[in-house]
């Protein structure tokens, strides 16, 4: 009967596991399509999700023990490769990728890996300007972070040598790729930042394969160079090769040499610092004792006004002063006087009786009394003539007037 | 002056150098600062002369030795 051969619900799961378990073909099997429906279980790691085409999805599941060697972060809508083994979960009654390893479509893994983390810790702020700590002017003891076989120290050793031999170098050997290059590069950040007397840190290496300078695209490393309390100068590569360290440090070099030009000044524009300054320093005491001897100078001459000597040659000019104009106001007054005097002596002259008698001019008189006009006569009345020398007296024949 | 850093020596340098050129001390002073500038020029200078890069290395022996 029917009933007799029926299965159970686990029976027929058992078997078709069972079935898809024996072919070989599902043993192993790459699969592309389209992430969707992704689930990173938090608790577990891990990952659940569908792939899918056009037409057709499929269950598919990555373990968290795959997951941790995933380069990137799977996200819905990225295609991608899919190696894995295909079987039933027996209790759901589906069949599923059980995915191994996972590989963009496209760019490679670790450059989505690279964006997916630049942006995460571009939206945490880390690699904001407000972050970046100023490069001392005049380092010391700069911590250099790099390789001891690699040619960046040698560069980097050269260049401070020729340019700012002053400083020392404390010099912290690391990996700079592999699995180490991370974690000893953090370890030696945090080493340095323990020491008190460490003022800047190059760190970097020189050029190498997008997988050779992984290592500083480390999240953890990443997040120890931004808080790093030293400055740091990162240098890794060549030219066009940027990393995570590069945007997470105070200042970004082209190469490790580059790094250690920016870190120190040039020792000649050290010289003519020095010798800039001692110029201002000469020049600064010259003006200096000038102005104070110019002081001195106007202090002497003020002191000279005061000298009473000179006060009393100054008084004895203006009693000179004085009595110059004094004389020449008398002199005015006698001029003056004299002129008058004269014109007066002159109006007297003339007044004289006698000068008018020596001129010709004989006074009349008549009963005593002078004579002036004509109309004080009459026919026949006696009249003097008063001369200098005598009288004459005579009688007035005639009287006629002066016809007008 | 000894042990003083480039970096400390310099700005010292400047420092008394901004100081002298305001130009308002007294006489002894202003001398006295003068003699330092040029001594600190002169160190200054012998540094920069005298300087060879120095080396040290922070090995993981040091470390342990260090905290121990």
């Amino acid at each position: 009967m029917v009933t007799d051969s029926a299965l159970t619900v686990s029976q027929l799961n058992t078997y078709v596991k069972m079935m898809f378990d024996s072919d070989s073909r599902l043993k192993r099997i790459c699969v592309v399509g389209e992430i969707s429906n992704f689930v990173n279980h938090y608790k577990t790691g891990h990952c659940y999700f569908s792939l899918k085409d056009e037409k057709s999805a499929v269950k598919a599941v990555m373990f968290a023990g795959s997951v941790q060697y995933l380069k990137f972060r799977p996200e819905n809508g990225m295609r991608v490769y899919i190696t894995g083994r295909v079987s039933v979960f027996e209790r759901d009654g589906v069949y599923q990728i059980y995915a191994e390893s996972m590989e963009p479509e496209g760019v490679g893994a670790l450059m989505i890996a690279f964006e997916q983390l630049k942006k995460k810790l571009t939206a945490e702020g880390l690699f904001d300007n407000s972050n970046k700590k100023p490069l001392p002017q005049f380092p010391q003891k700069i911590g250099v972070v790099t390789s001891p076989v690699g040619a960046a120290l040698q560069d980097i050793i050269n260049v401070l040598s020729r340019r700012y031999p002053i400083a020392e170098i404390v010099f912290c050997p690391v990996a700079v790729q592999g699995v180490n290059c991370a974690s000893e590069n953090i370890k030696a950040i945090n080493q340095l930042n323990t020491k008190n007397d460490i003022d800047l840190i190059i760190m970097g290496r020189g050029g190498g394969s997008v997988e050779d300078l992984w290592g500083y695209n480390d999240e953890q490393l990443v997040r120890a160079v931004a808080s790093s309390k030293i400055p740091i100068i990162s240098g890794v590569g060549h030219e066009t090769d940027f990393t995570l360290c590069d945007f997470a440090s105070d200042m970004r070099a082209p190469t490790p040499s580059a790094a250690a030009e920016i870190a120190v000044p040039d020792i000649e524009e050290l010289y003519q610092l020095t010798d800039n300054l001692i110029f201002r320093a000469d020049n600064a005491v010259d003006n200096y004792i000038n102005t104070k001897k110019d002081y001195a100078k106007h202090l002497a001459m003020q002191l000279s006004l005061l000298d009473p000597r000179r006060i009393i040659e100054n008084r004895s000019g203006e009693i000179l002063s004085i009595n110059k104009r004094l004389d020449i106001a008398i002199n005015g007054i006698f001029a003056k006087n004299e002129a008058k005097l004269s014109v007066l002596s002159e109006k007297l002259k003339l007044l004289n009786p006698l000068f008018m008698i020596e001129k010709g001019y004989i006074p009349v008189y008549s009963n005593k009394k002078r004579v002036f006009e004509v109309n004080q006569l009459q026919k026949g009345d006696t009249i003097t003539l008063n001369f200098v020398d005598g009288q004459a007296v005579c009688d007035v024949v005639d009287i006629k007037n002066t016809e007008n | 002056m000894k042990n003083l850093k480039y970096e400390n020596a310099i700005k010292k340098l400047e420092e008394i150098v901004s100081k002298l050129e305001k130009g308002d001390l007294p006489l002894e002073e202003t001398i006295k600062l003068y003699d330092e500038a040029t001594k600190l020029s002169g160190y200054c200078t012998a540094m920069l002369d005298n300087a060879k890069l120095k080396i040290e290395e922070l090995s993981e022996k040091r470390e342990t030795s260090d905290n121990e």
